[in-house]
């Protein structure tokens, strides 16, 4: 008899209790893997989770900080009016605060609502191991001068030759809000770009011979440094002027009611 | 090596690479996680914060322009000088162990200075900071 027409030879019997063996192994890696998963989930989670506090609070406080301080100029003014009728210019009517009041609260609902997990996982989809040597522990005052205009390293808006109005502390160009004569705004809209974007380039920044166009400091990529991004949005400026120009109606100096909201910081450190 | 020592191999190298799976797995949802946190604390705050300045500071300029017209009480006037101390110091520092303290106060002296001046607004009965 010859080894092909062994029937139940050894070749055989060497295949079964491989497929034993691997099933047994398979058997085995299915009851192990979840439980190694599962304390490297827990690992991985406690790694991260504080780094992910940290940015998002920064990132989350320096928006809501920007779009409220818009809607305590607005609300604190409208209540003044609403008490003090009195000074209520004629032929204006003061409920303009109050729409006005009601357009910025729906915004930041909408600005400050957190991200949902889904919405963040695809965001992080990539997310990189090498995020952890950012160092979180930073004053975030917006990477700004601040009010005493002393920032060595960032250079500083608030230079001597700058104007003082224009400076990077209130994320927009006071200036470029200005209204002219008959209360309007002086800007083309539809050409331009809303002035609030440094990084492709303003419309404003070389055009207008009357403003001084504060120069960005130099930003770092820093995970705050989104949110200034942000922040400096069209629809901020756009807000911003239109608060100017309502106040303004009420007989009051919109531009410098603006100017003093919008120069306080906002500072944060983090452990 | 016998065939039990290879079933305890599997075992361990199968832990071993499933762990570093979940470690890579757990570091992104972990940021996630605490970023949403973070993200939703961070706004409570900011909000409340800005909100506090930025009104704070539209009253100094309405006590400066009606102050000939308008009676407003020394008091008051005492108050939101206090409050926009307090407003112009407030770091918000993680480090500083008295950091809700100083907001607490922050709170107690808007609300204060808020009705002294009959400028409650809505937000502060609506919200509740």
């Amino acid at each position: 008899m010859s080894d092909d027409d062994d029937f139940y030879g050894n070749d055989n019997d060497t295949d079964q209790l491989a497929y034993l063996s691997n099933k047994e192994s398979d058997r085995q890696v299915q009851q192990i893997f979840p439980i190694g998963y599962q304390d490297g989930l827990e690992i991985g989670k406690e790694i991260t989770l504080q780094r992910g506090f940290n940015e998002g609070f920064i990132q989350g406080s320096t928006v809501a900080y920007r779009w409220s301080q818009l809607l305590g100029l607005i609300s604190s003014l409208d209540v003044f009016f609403h008490h003090n009728k009195q000074y209520v210019p004629e032929n204006v009517d003061s409920s303009i605060l109050e729409s006005l009041v009601e357009k910025i609260n729906s915004i930041i609902k909408d600005k400050c609502s957190p991200p949902s997990i889904d919405d963040l996982k695809f965001r992080f989809i990539n997310f990189q191991e090498e995020k952890e040597n950012v160092v979180v522990n930073t004053t975030a005052t917006s990477s700004c001068c601040s009010k005493d205009g002393n920032n060595s390293t960032n250079g500083c808006c608030k230079d001597d030759n700058n104007d003082k109005t224009a400076c990077c502390s209130s994320g927009i160009d006071i200036n470029s809000l200005k209204l002219n004569d008959n209360g309007q705004d002086q800007d083309d809209d539809d050409q331009c770009c809303g002035g609030g974007s440094d990084k492709e380039g303003c419309c404003k920044s070389s055009s207008s011979s009357t403003t001084t166009k504060a120069t960005p400091p130099a930003i770092a990529k820093e995970p705050y440094q989104i949110t200034l991004n942000q922040i400096q949005d069209a629809l901020f400026h756009q807000i911003a002027k239109e608060c100017v120009m309502t106040i303004t109606k009420m007989g009051l100096d919109g531009e410098q009611l603006l100017q003093d909201c919008l120069k306080s910081t906002h500072r944060v450190s983090m452990n | 090596m016998d065939e039990f020592d290879q079933a305890l191999n599997i075992e361990s190298d199968t832990y071993i690479s499933s762990k570093e799976e979940g470690i890579s797995d757990g570091k992104r949802l972990g940021y996630i996680d605490g970023y949403q946190l973070g993200f939703e604390k961070g706004t409570e705050l900011g909000q409340e914060i800005g909100y506090y300045q930025s009104c704070v500071s539209v009253w100094n300029n309405l006590v400066n322009i009606y102050k000939s017209t308008q009676k407003f009480t020394p008091r008051s006037l005492q108050n939101l000088e206090k409050l926009t101390k307090l407003l112009d110091n407030y770091h918000l520092n993680f480090n500083d162990e008295n950091i809700m303290s100083s907001l607490n106060e922050i709170r107690v002296k808007f609300k204060l200075t808020s009705t002294q001046l009959g400028l409650q607004t809505k937000e502060q009965n609506e919200l509740s900071f």
